[in-house]
């Protein structure tokens, strides 16, 4: 990675507010200097990760709710997503291909296989006292991984 | 989530609007679809042009719902995909898998062109 500033934004999502939190993602991403269709992109995987929070069986069912924190660089956008609840099943989810059966689908469960492949990089920590760490990667403005 | 059907045809149009997601009766569409299939409805246009948000849970409504009418040899067809959603079909390599048109006239037309 450059060296460059880094800023963070910590936001407290609610499902009533989810939709505004998504255009804040894409709004924030434009600002980083991407085009639409790679904010698009950010704004899907972190939504998805968000969208997990609120719906994968969380602690407080009556009043579910996720912590979105936001790195932002110039030479990438990190997106960590945490919630308490159930744990993801997150290693084991195989990854999307248009080769396989998408009746395995027909009630979920490509909300993992699909950040992944809209992602750089993706990781999931389970910690301790139910809580679920999201860790979502985009690298900007033709910045590669180490070792690319 | 709603679905507004419409027939031109053999073909049954599927207007969709609102949220496709979760807690949004995208779940819902399969069993539309598969209820279409049983009056031996197979060939279908999904309208998209008036969805609002449509999340994993609504790609694998979709998903599922194109293999089931496909198994019972029909096909899906997408129509008015709004930008956000190309942008999942095209990074998700589906753009193979959905055809999609720009107006719900087109993907009816196509359907009988393959006649």
């Amino acid at each position: 990675m450059s060296e460059d500033v880094e800023y963070t934004i910590v936001i407290t999502g609610f499902q009533e507010q989810f939709h505004r939190i998504r255009n804040l993602v894409h709004f924030i991403a434009l600002q980083q200097g991407v085009d639409e269709q790679e904010a698009d992109i950010i704004e899907r995987a972190v939504a998805e990760a968000c969208h997990n929070a609120l719906f994968h069986e969380p602690a407080d069912p009556g009043d579910p709710s996720f912590e979105l924190e936001m790195h932002l660089s110039d030479s990438a956008i990190k997106s960590v997503v945490r919630n308490r609840g159930a744990a993801f099943d997150f290693d084991d989810v195989e990854p999307f291909s248009v080769d396989q059966d998408f009746m395995a689908y027909s009630e979920g469960g490509l909300g993992i296989p699909m950040m992944k492949r809209l992602m750089d990089e993706v990781y999931y920590e389970r910690k301790p006292e139910e809580l679920n760490v999201v860790t979502l990667i985009k690298y900007i403005n033709d910045q590669k991984k180490e070792g690319d | 989530m709603r679905i507004n059907e419409s027939t031109e045809g053999d073909v049954t149009i599927l207007t969709l609007s609102g949220k496709m997601m979760h807690g949004n009766e995208s779940s819902e569409l399969h069993p539309y679809v598969k209820n279409l299939i049983e009056k031996d409805r197979i060939k279908v246009v999904v309208d998209m042009g008036k969805v609002k948000w449509f999340s994993s849970t609504g790609l694998g409504a979709l998903l599922a719902s194109a293999t089931s009418l496909r198994n019972a040899g029909g096909d899906l067809k997408i129509a008015r995909p709004t930008r956000k959603i190309q942008s999942v079909f095209f990074m998700m390599e589906l753009t193979s898998v959905f055809e999609s048109f720009e107006s719900v006239d087109e993907a009816v037309e196509s359907f009988q062109e393959s006649d």
